[in-house]
């Protein structure tokens, strides 16, 4: 009969024997490695195009950091406002990242913990709304902010964040396997209201999922390019890819300057992924996929 | 405890009140637009003149389309040269950084999701300037090692330029299945996997008949999601060929040839019957995949 | 913590909205005021101009980048909201749009286009009336081209670097491709006569494909497969593409001789991507005399401020004064052949070495061919043909026949209404 301790005792011993790094082992590193490297390539070519001009780019390939970085950075301030590209970035990445992430949880809540009528059949059309082609709808989304009247406005790219049916499928994922029934039904003996119990109750348990979603969140809408090109039409709104494509003159390319932008327009997310890497792929875990 | 149990009946229409606000929303901005679409794809509208209905025009002449059959085969060709290693690869990915003696794993898992954070669109021109033919820092590359006399033209040969992209897809998407198939690791109780190993499962038969029976439902959404994405692809091929999908179209993704008709040619009605076609086509596949995962259960 | 992390995101939330509420129409001033809406921001010159001599009209001027102009500005137009009083139109929708009932006819009165036209070149002329001969369109820029050539590769390769000798040496494409076979060999392969086979294209730019409802292939395009080919065998091209960065780096380095260059490539070609080499180029006559782009000014037909819309596109067309600044100014050389003339008297261009490219220019302009296009050519001509000289240039199209066959194939698809024989 093997009890608990035993089968750790004997779990570890065979962990132990092995020898420290086998072959098999510096193989799998090996390959790690390489990969890693292959995926830093681009960044690190990215950053050494945009501290060169565009002749230099053009006629040899560049792996060394050259010295136009200044240069290449007064041209593009000449042409766009990139800082202001930024802020336009943050709004609207921030402000569609809260109403997806926040109407996501509101709308999985609803489907995970209320047994209704029809539950099941509009889940699975939320579901279906996957996968109609965004491209699809774009004339009819552009002509319906023109009746509306707005075109040209943050609200356009911000509010239909809210309807984002991948969102609602993960945290209802996460809702079904780590909320369990009983916190809902201490709070309403306590006469809480259902929306003051979702806000005060649920919604902090579910914060390492949404925190989660919220990262893909972020960086789609960060780095969304149709949309905004569609949509907006003043120069002062224009979020980051815009504004980087902006720098295309329509007479030709200068690649040093290109490339600082989109260096620029990378370097926050990079940033924030490397400072909360450790939360953000910890807590997808958590909000683990079921069938 | 009844009077609990009542309780949550009668709380079960709240449920509606929850759910409500995204289908309010979606039917304004998700449902009205798909709408508008489909009305127009039995016009023959150009963006600028009064649409003219003409029922069933569009639909019957995509059929003739050879360029719709073209640009469907260029997409799942680069989708299905790119998904295959992405999955698979990320699979095994995401199975060596769930074991614990790995050092730097999270340093690892960072890394490799780096290439889904760039723009798409950035990373197309990255590549297209790589390759360019007499200015490429391949060609280059190559030239000074010796290892070639001429630059090669590599964007002039069709195979050649879906393959690349196929890589660059493969590139941007790996990092983040690893990341999925990850969270699915992650929910696999570890007491199975001890079980097997005092059983004296090596490591590939645990990874075969337990590990991945388990992440199954994980894989198949993998392989759905990928299906939608893929149809759509569009951002690396439309940059990395300047929109045009040279040489001869072999490289214009479906989604490429809605957008060159419907908002370059602005023949909105005709691309709004591909873009339909897409679309059933999605639902063809995702269907069949969730059939054929789910058969060979039973 | 969570209970700073609603706010935040309430915060954000208000932020975004109360911003999504700025930036539309602002007070209604005392000032009249028109919309212009542009694919290129080179207006700002002009509306400033604009401005200062009409201080009673404000114009809001929206720069649209990119491919997405089109289809907005038909949408706008339209649906009427959010439309331009005036707005810009490239050389290669103008023919498509020329007819659309949304652009204002300008020969009518109070405009009387009519009477104000003869100051501009008869190409120009040509592509700013529709199918009736109504002028619904004013162009302010004219683009007869030219062969820019390095002086010092033609001093080094030809022997002399003066416009008029270069350009006797170049008259023909033989001659051309001559000059290009033998400067590859000399310089091991490092210079090139012409960048890319474009070069030799858009000299048939604007001859028509269409006549009367019916595909016609003009002979010159044929011809032209041919002279792409032997330039590619001869190693007369650089292969580079237009408009890339290797395209620009050639220019800053003198590694080819001659880029066919409209009017415009001065300023935003040359001058953009390789300042560092003013002085070292001149401007030839070559094989062909073609225009290539050119900019059009129209009025939105339900525009509330057609007064003052007509008086900002009057005043960018004809106003003598501002004309002659701008070509000044930018180098700018416009469609008003009576400014142009008086400029060409004094004009020299420093990065030119000295040259007069106003004259040189005012000559071309006169020999440019006045040409009828329909709203086909564009496509005919940018997708179809295009396509089909680069699969015939890389060999997939073996023959002539199967070129002519391509093309009219592919026309009937893409055009079924034409007749394609």
């Amino acid at each position: 009969m093997q009890t608990a301790e035993s089968v750790e005792r004997r779990l570890r011993v065979s962990e132990n024997a092995r020898p420290r790094y086998s072959f098999g082992m510096l193989l799998v590193y090996a390959f790690l490695i390489v990969l890693a490297l292959f995926c830093a390539i681009p960044f690190y070519l990215m950053l050494i195009y945009s501290t060169h001009s565009n002749a230099e780019i053009a006629s040899s390939f560049v792996y060394w950091p050259g010295g136009a970085l200044l240069e290449n950075y007064r041209h593009m301030a000449e042409k766009i406002n990139i800082w202001r590209g930024f802020l336009n970035s943050l709004i609207i990445a921030g402000g569609s990242t809260a109403l997806s992430l926040y109407f996501g949880a509101l709308t999985a809540y609803g489907f995970a913990k209320f047994r209704f009528a029809g539950n099941k059949t509009l889940f699975w059309f939320l579901l279906a709304t996957m996968m109609v082609p965004g491209q699809l709808s774009l004339i009819g989304v552009y002509r319906l902010f023109s009746a509306l009247g707005l075109l040209d406005s943050y609200a356009a790219l911000i509010v239909p964040a809210a309807a984002n049916a991948f969102n609602v499928f993960f945290i209802k994922q996460f809702i079904e396997s780590s909320v369990p029934g009983e916190i809902i039904e201490s709070a309403r003996v306590d006469g809480s209201g259902e929306f003051r119990t979702f806000n005060t109750i649920i919604l902090p348990i579910l914060a390492p999922a949404v925190s989660a979603l919220g990262i893909f969140a972020f960086i789609g809408s960060w780095n969304n390019f149709l949309g905004p090109l569609v949509l907006l039409f003043t120069q002062q709104k224009y979020p980051l890819p815009v504004v980087v494509a902006l720098v295309q003159g329509y007479y030709g390319m200068d690649y040093g300057l290109l490339y600082l932008g989109v260096a620029l327009s990378i370097l926050p997310i990079i940033i924030v992924f490397s400072v909360f890497s450790r939360q953000i792929i910890g807590s997808v875990a958590l909000g683990a996929v079921k069938g | 405890m009844k009077h609990v149990f009542s309780n949550s009946i009668r709380k079960d229409h709240y449920g509606y009140f929850f759910i409500a606000p995204f289908f309010i929303i979606f039917a304004i901005f998700g449902l009205y637009p798909i709408l508008y679409s489909l009305y127009i794809s039995f016009t023959n509208w150009d963006g600028i003149r009064d649409p003219v209905f003409i029922g069933l025009g569009n639909y019957r002449a995509v059929v003739q389309d050879p360029l719709f059959y073209k640009t469907l085969f260029n997409t799942l060709f680069i989708w299905g040269v790119s998904v295959i290693p992405q999955l698979t690869v990320s699979l095994v990915l995401a199975f060596i950084l769930n074991e614990t003696w790995i050092r730097g794993r999270n340093l690892f898992r960072a890394v490799f999701f780096f290439p889904h954070i760039v723009t798409a669109a950035s990373f197309g021109l990255l590549v297209s300037l790589i390759f360019d033919w007499k200015s490429g820092g391949f060609n280059h590359f190559l030239v000074s090692a010796g290892w070639i006399g001429d630059p090669i033209n590599w964007k002039d040969n069709p195979w050649f330029v879906r393959l690349i992209i196929s890589s660059i897809l493969f590139f941007q998407y790996f990092g983040y299945s690893m990341i999925i198939y990850l969270a699915g690791l992650q929910g696999i109780d570890p007491v199975l996997n001890e079980a097997a190993q005092i059983d004296g499962a090596t490591r590939r038969q645990r990874f075969v008949k337990i590990t991945i029976p388990l992440l199954k439902p994980v894989i198949l959404f993998q392989v759905i999601t990928s299906i939608i994405g893929g149809i759509q692809i569009f951002d690396q091929p439309y940059t990395l060929t300047n929109g045009t999908g040279d040489p001869d179209r072999s490289a214009m993704t479906s989604i490429m040839y809605l957008y060159n008709v419907a908002f370059q040619s602005t023949r909105f009605g005709y691309g709004a019957a591909i873009a339909f076609y897409l679309f059933l086509i999605i639902i063809v596949f995702s269907i069949t995949s969730f059939v054929l995962s789910n058969r060979k259960t039973v | 913590m969570r209970r700073g992390i609603m706010a935040s995101v309430l915060g954000l939330l208000s932020l975004a909205l109360a911003l999504s509420g700025c930036g539309q129409s602002g007070s209604q001033a005392a000032k009249k005021q028109i919309t212009v809406w542009s694919f290129t921001d080179e207006a700002k010159y002009a509306i400033a101009k604009f401005e200062a001599k009409y201080p009673d009209i404000r114009v809001n001027f929206v720069h649209i980048p990119g491919n997405f102009y089109i289809t907005k500005l038909k949408s706008a137009l339209q649906t009427a909201s959010k439309a331009p009083d005036v707005f810009m139109i490239e050389n290669s929708n103008i023919r498509e749009l020329i007819d659309v009932p949304y652009l204002e006819n300008l020969s009518a009165p109070p405009y009387n286009a009519g009477q104000l036209l003869p100051e501009q070149y008869e190409f120009v002329q040509a592509n700013e009336k529709d199918t009736e001969g109504n002028v619904r369109a004013l162009g302010y820029q004219a683009t007869p081209g030219g062969y820019y050539y390095r002086r010092d590769l033609a001093k080094q390769y030809l022997g002399t670097d003066d416009p008029d000798k270069v350009s006797s040496m170049i008259a023909s494409w033989d001659q051309v491709f001559d000059i290009g076979e033998r400067v590859e060999k000399e310089s091991g392969g490092k210079v090139h006569a012409l960048p890319n086979w474009n070069a030799i294209a858009v000299a048939n730019d604007g001859i028509p494909w269409v006549k009367g409802n019916r595909l016609v292939i003009d002979p010159a395009y044929l011809k032209a497969l041919d002279l792409v080919r032997e330039a590619r065998q001869r190693h007369v091209l650089a292969e580079l593409d237009s408009g890339s960065a290797g395209y620009a780096a050639s220019m800053q380095k003198g590694e080819v001789m001659f880029y066919p260059g409209a009017t415009w490539a001065l300023q935003y070609t040359f001058k953009a991507n390789a300042p560092d080499t003013s002085g070292k180029w001149g401007l030839a006559h070559g094989p062909a005399s073609f225009s290539s782009g050119g900019t059009y000014l129209a009025m939105y037909s339900k525009s509330r401020h057609k007064e003052e819309a007509w008086k900002f596109i009057k005043f960018y067309n004809f106003d003598h004064e501002f004309l002659a600044n701008l070509a000044r100014d930018q180098d700018y050389f416009t469609s008003n052949r009576i400014v142009n003339d008086e400029i060409a008297r004094t004009a020299s261009s420093t990065y030119l070495g000295g040259q007069n490219h106003f004259r040189f220019f005012s000559e071309e302009a006169k020999k440019v061919p006045s040409r009828q296009r329909t709203q086909f050519d564009n496509t005919i001509n940018n997708e179809i043909y295009n396509n089909v000289l680069k699969l015939y240039l890389d060999g997939r199209i073996q023959s002539k026949d199967e070129a002519v066959a391509r093309i009219r194939h592919d026309v009937k698809l893409r055009f079924p209404e034409l007749q394609v024989d």
